[in-house]
């Protein structure tokens, strides 16, 4: 028995933080994902692919976005789609149901009630849909007194497992060995949207389109392949995703040279499908912290999104740097009254803050303003 | 550095002519020459050998060139550090540059080499681009738009400015300090305001505008996905109701139940009819009963009260016979007490007339008494009315007071002081003539021997001897009254007052005063007698006389006692009183008899009505006939109704005691009605409400508002970071703008500051007491502060400002020169307006800077400068 299993998928999520372009890019990337997924499916001989909740971002999502979900859905006849509603499409969306059930083709299963689907002879598919947001209770409870026959028992929930979390801090209540417990041959979890085992039947499959900068490993769906009820199922990640949320915390150290530190960190191919967030920390010199600037200028337009966050990267005492700005005089006693403002001691972390930009923007306006 | 000489090759009007100037001593060298004598030339060739390289051909070195053309050169031989050496340079043709140790005669540095030389060993050592301080005639000040505005950039360079600029620059920072704050304050100002807030047309407004207008569509966009949240909650509570409402299992058991409920109701109607039916009948039976028991009841009724009548009867007739006897008895008891009364009103009556007669007798006998004092009172007053009709009598005679008297006694007085004056003033004469002579005196015969005066011309006749004339001395009796006017008032007075004599008019007046004391005596005694006057009492008397029929002529009778046996009218009084009160007990007495006599008679009255209403009633309960058989025909109907009554009783309790519970039935009826009713009403309220959420629904879900409100709400939260951002920045480019404003004035204030302290010594020999300022600026006196009178420099008169501006370079140049670095300094014809006197104090301010300084002054005015002193250095020419 093959089987995809992915959740989160998150249609129609805005971006709102990004440029017009880049939006419209990752929620097409989300659109496709669930064709790459039916790709997957078809390329592994899967028989099914269980969506574990999150399809959508939003309890009424336009309905343009709903008929192309089922459209692509419906370009895959040969496999069955089984959604669960997730938190962030709970049954409260009851608008959003009501039309997918109204409008979905045959090869979608909709899992809206916690009773027992049957896909084919074999497969018993134990569905635990959060009535609303934050249901507050484990709804897989019940799937230890479900009676599935010889069939194989695969759980489908959505929602923080205790002593681990949930993707955005809401109540988590499900049993961590609620497969066990409740004689699951396995149980496909969505909310957190990195692929993570929890137990050898207990997976989150992730998203299979990264939606963050939260550091996640490759956005995928798992593959799971289980020979017969009762066997440990073999789960393999399968890449999905099209873009690339790099999260790039580099730290830095005066004397090392933060130019060729960013860039061995950010990657050599594919620029144009990798988000990145730089954010520098540690310390460094006036100089190197100009130059660091300047190459995330260079850079900034080979990635599909640059951003870059000095907010926490300090300035490192360098004459040399200050020599630059002036070797003596009134602008070098401005350079140095500066930069005892950069010290943290009986400050506020803004002063300091005003007072680091101050200094390199003096820094900035010296070096094109050179000395006679 | 000093400088030594300087030599000209084809230079300008030295053209075809090598020119020399020197020697240049180490303190103060004067070079005194006519205008066009080509000082400023050498000068103009010093800052070319100094500043341009010798490749240039800029206008500057064409300047240099002669109009017959061909290679410009210029020599100056300097000392550095003891050493002297030789600086050369040719522009425009054969161009070349040359340092030579004038010690040994080598060429040391050549061509760009020795360029370098001249940039580290005289500019760059000085900090300054000529290494030296020239003040020239009209370019006194710095500000190029000041006094030396027309100036020539060469000229400029010269100046102070040029001079010290770069080491100014060096600890203010300069042209790139200034270019810096600039920046910094246009990018501050293009950001914010001077409040720092975001800036109309700035990024950072239009962020601030976009982070308002995302706030705006964040707060409308909650709104509406809070329309879609609770449409999508009615929905879903809407179709939860309705799956509830529709349940089939549900429907079919209403309906049996309400089948069921009807039923039971309807039967329940039923029995509750019958019940009020039997109970209907069970009212009439007990109706007829008791119809049948209050008819015997009223035959023995009557039977009873028939023979009560007899005995009540009797009763009441004993009871009025004694009623009767008591009420006559009051009757008489009531006109005994009466007759008393009346007989005690007619002796109170005669009682009451024997006072009145007492009290008239007591008040004429009061009369007559009153009348007989009256009469001792007119006695008594006839003896002062005597006195005083005498007083007044007296009083009317006399005539003469005090002060008459008075003038009487004094006239008599001057009277006899006249004559005992005349009498010693005035001379006497007397005569005793024979007997038969006679003697005249102004026709009067004079007495024998009887003394005349002489006070007053006299002819004295004498018989027989004829007339003597006398005459009284003059002057005698002057001053003296005359006694004959005095003798005639006197004898007029008297006769005014009608007495022959004073001694008269005094007793007259004695009399007076006795009678007027006698009047007021009299008076007093009146008064006393009579304070209402006498005429009251005459009106009292004649009054009296007129009630009492007294005549007044008739004797009064003497006073009548009362009789002993006589009762007085107190007596009578207490009499009247007595009987008073025994009236007044009577009165009592006779009310209550009273009230006894109309009880008696009204329990007369009322015993004899109960007696007649008796009687009527006894006619009217005679017994009828047929009254027994009557009776025994109703006891026995009653009896049969009593035997019905019990039948119906029974039935009806049956009835009730099996009856279904009519309300209960009803109620649940009711109920199943209602809320059947009540679940087609909802259901299609639930519809409506579907129909109206599905359409708010789709509105918001097409309208991808929970997608919008996650979009706005990540721009908005970018939008804030921005606008932070800017915030920051701005604060950053404010803090940076003071820091660096703060730096320069601490710069300048530093360097300054020995600048100052060189100077203020320097001016105070020009301007005792004044003090100055600054402008860092312009690196020159800007105000001049004498006797606390601030002024700007610029009002000050030509001559008082090219020796400030002397004398500030010349504080440069101490300056310096403590700092190691001589420079020379040097006056081209600086001193053009400054007068005779001022001048002198200048020389003599030069003279002594030049102990430790090279001044070097150059100037037109040979005569005034011939004083200066120093070393006089001189321009020679030869041809080449």
């Amino acid at each position: 028995m093959r089987f995809i299993h992915t959740a989160d998928l998150h249609l129609a999520k805005p971006f709102g933080r990004f440029d017009a372009d880049t939006q419209a890019a990752l929620r097409m990337a989300r659109l496709d994902a669930l064709r790459r997924l039916g790709d997957a499916a078809r390329t592994s001989n899967a028989e099914f692919i269980l969506i574990a909740g999150d399809t959508f971002d939003a309890e009424a999502p336009p309905s343009k976005v709903v008929r192309r979900a089922l459209d692509v859905m419906g370009e895959f006849p040969d496999l069955q789609w089984v959604l669960l509603p997730g938190n962030h499409d709970s049954l409260a969306a009851v608008d959003l149901w009501e039309r997918m059930e109204r409008d979905k083709p045959e090869n979608v299963v909709l899992a809206l009630t916690p009773d027992v689907i049957e896909l084919g002879d074999q497969v018993a598919i134990l569905p635990a849909p959060p009535a609303v947001r934050n249901p507050g209770v484990d709804l897989t409870d019940w799937m230890t007194d479900a009676s599935t026959d010889e069939r194989f028992r695969f759980g489908l929930a959505h929602g923080g497992i205790l002593d681990f979390g949930s993707e955005e801090g809401t109540v988590a209540v499900i049993r961590p060995d609620r497969a066990e417990l409740s004689n699951l041959d396995y149980l496909a979890l969505g909310d957190w949207h990195g692929q993570k085992s929890i137990t050898s039947r207990t997976w989150y499959s992730g998203s299979p389109e990264a939606d963050s900068f939260k550091g996640h490993a490759e956005a995928g769906a798992l593959l799971v392949e289980i020979a017969a009820p009762g066997d440990v199922p073999q789960v393999t990640p399968v890449p999905i995703g099209q873009f690339e949320w790099r999260l790039l915390a580099l730290e830095f150290f005066a004397g090392a040279d933060p130019v060729e530190q960013l860039t061995e960190a950010l990657p050599a191919s594919d620029r144009d499908k990798t988000l990145v967030r730089f954010d520098a920390s540690g310390r460094l010199g006036l100089l190197e912290q100009s130059q660091l600037r300047d190459t995330c200028k260079q850079i900034a337009d080979d990635f599909h999104y640059f951003e870059a966050i000095f907010d926490r990267l300090g300035i490192e005492q360098a004459v040399d740097d200050l020599d630059l700005i002036a070797t003596g005089g009134a602008l070098r006693a401005a350079a140095d009254s500066l930069f005892e403002a950069t010290d943290l001691q009986g400050r506020t972390a803004e002063d300091v803050q005003i007072a680091k930009i101050a200094l390199t923007h003096l820094f900035h306006i010296s070096q094109q303003e050179p000395s006679q | 550095m000093k400088l030594r000489q300087l030599e000209l090759t084809n230079v300008r009007r030295f053209g075809g002519q090598k020119a020399q100037l020197g020697p240049f001593g180490d303190g103060l060298t004067t070079i005194t020459a006519e205008n066009e004598a080509g000082k400023s030339t050498f000068f103009d060739a010093l800052h070319a050998l100094f500043f341009v390289p010798h490749g240039s051909s800029s206008q500057e070195v064409k300047s240099l060139q002669p109009y017959s053309g061909g290679a410009a050169s210029v020599a100056a031989v300097v000392e550095i550090d003891g050493t002297e050496f030789r600086v050369e340079k040719s522009f425009l043709v054969q161009k070349s540059a040359k340092i030579i140790d004038c010690s040994s005669g080598q060429v040391i540095k050549q061509q760009g080499d020795a360029e370098a030389w001249i940039e580290e060993n005289i500019n760059k050592v000085n900090k300054g681009p000529a290494g030296l301080l020239w003040v020239r005639q009209g370019a006194t000040h710095v500000d190029p738009e000041g006094k030396d505005k027309d100036a020539s950039n060469v000229a400029a360079r010269r100046d102070l400015m040029s001079s010290v600029r770069g080491q100014i620059d060096a600890v203010t920072g300069g042209r790139r300090m200034d270019k810096i704050v600039e920046q910094c304050r246009k990018e501050l100002d293009a950001l914010a305001t001077k409040g720092l807030k975001a800036k109309a047309g700035s990024p950072w407004k239009a962020i601030e505008d976009k982070v308002d207008e995302l706030l705006g569509r964040k707060e409308r966009l909650e709104a509406d996905v809070k329309v879609l949240s609770q449409a999508l909650a009615v929905k879903r509570q809407a179709k939860s109701r309705l799956q509830a409402l529709h349940d089939p299992q549900k429907q079919e058991a209403r309906v049996h139940q309400l089948a069921s409920a009807e039923e039971a109701y309807q039967k329940a109607q039923q029995h509750d009819r019958s019940v009020t039916d039997a109970d209907k009948a069970l009212q009439l039976i007990v109706a007829e009963k008791n119809q049948l028991i209050r008819q015997i009841k009223d035959i023995t009724d009557t039977q009873e009260r028939r023979q009560k009548l007899v005995d009540e009867i009797t009763l009441k007739e004993a009871q009025t016979s004694d009623l009767r006897a008591v009420q006559r008895k009051s009757d008489s008891a009531l006109a005994d007490a009466k007759a008393v009364i009346a007989q005690k009103e007619a002796e109170r009556r005669d009682l009451v007339q024997s006072l009145s007669a007492a009290r008239a007798a007591e008040k004429s006998l009061q009369k007559w008494e009153r009348l007989r004092v009256l009469a001792d009172l007119t006695l008594q007053l006839s003896v002062p009315q005597k006195k005083l009709w005498d007083a007044d009598v007296i009083l009317e005679r006399t005539e003469i007071t005090q002060t008459d008297l008075d003038h009487l006694v004094d006239l008599e007085r001057r009277i006899s002081i006249a004559h005992e004056q005349r009498r010693a003033q005035f001379a006497k004469f007397s005569v005793e003539p024979s007997k038969s002579g006679t003697a005249e005196c102004d026709g009067f015969a004079l007495e024998h021997k009887k003394e005349t005066l002489i006070d007053r011309p006299l002819t004295l006749k004498l018989s027989g001897f004829g007339a003597i004339n006398l005459s009284p001395a003059v002057g005698a009796g002057a001053g003296i009254e005359d006694p004959d006017a005095l003798e005639a008032e006197h004898a007029a007075a008297l006769q005014t007052f009608g007495v022959p004599s004073v001694q008269d008019a005094r007793n007259a007046f004695n009399a007076g005063q006795g009678a007027a004391n006698d009047k007021t005596v009299a008076l007093a005694e009146i008064r006393g007698l009579a304070p209402d006057g006498v005429e009251a009492l005459d009106e009292e008397w004649q009054a009296l006389c007129k009630e009492l029929g007294h005549s007044q002529d008739d004797p009064l009778p003497d006073s009548a006692s009362p009789q002993p046996e006589d009762l007085s009218a107190e007596q009578i009084e207490a009499q009247i009183i007595g009987l008073d009160d025994d009236l007044e007990d009577l009165r009592s007495n006779i009310q209550a008899l009273q009230t006894a006599v109309t009880q008696a008679a009204n329990d007369v009255a009322e015993a004899t009505g109960v007696l007649n209403h008796l009687l009527v009633e006894k006619k009217f309960l005679a017994k009828p006939q047929g009254e027994d058989a009557a009776l025994v025909s109703l006891q026995t109907s009653r009896d049969d109704e009593a035997a019905k009554e019990e039948k119906a009783a029974q039935t009806l309790a049956d009835l009730k005691l099996n009856a279904p519970d009519l309300n209960v039935a009803r109620s649940t009826h009711e109920r199943l009605i209602s809320a059947d009713k009540a679940d087609r009403d909802e259901v299609n309220k639930l519809e409506r409400e579907l129909a109206r959420v599905d359409g708010a629904i789709e509105t918001q879900s097409e309208g991808a508002v929970e997608e919008k409100l996650a979009e706005v709400s990540d721009q908005l939260e970018k939008a804030v970071e921005r606008a932070k951002r800017y915030e920051l920045q701005a604060k950053a480019l404010n803090m940076l703008i003071a820091h660096l404003d703060e730096a320069r004035k601490d710069a300048q204030e530093t360097y300054f500051e020995p600048i100052r302290n060189e100077l203020r010594p320097l001016l105070a020999q020009l301007h005792a007491g004044a003090d100055f300022e600054l402008d860092p600026d312009k690196m020159l006196v800007g105000k001049i502060i004498r006797n606390g009178v601030e002024d700007d420099i610029n009002v000050l008169s030509g001559g008082a400002y090219e020796q400030i501006a002397i004398l500030t370079r010349l504080a440069f140049a101490k300056l310096f020169a403590k700092q190691g670095r001589q420079v020379p300094l040097i006056l081209d014809d600086a001193l053009v307006h400054t007068d005779d006197e001022r001048i002198s104090t200048m020389f003599d301010m030069l003279s002594h800077a030049a102990k430790d300084q090279q001044i070097i002054v150059l100037s037109c005015r040979t005569r005034a400068f011939s004083d200066l002193g120093g070393t006089r250095a001189f321009i020679e020419t030869k041809a080449i």
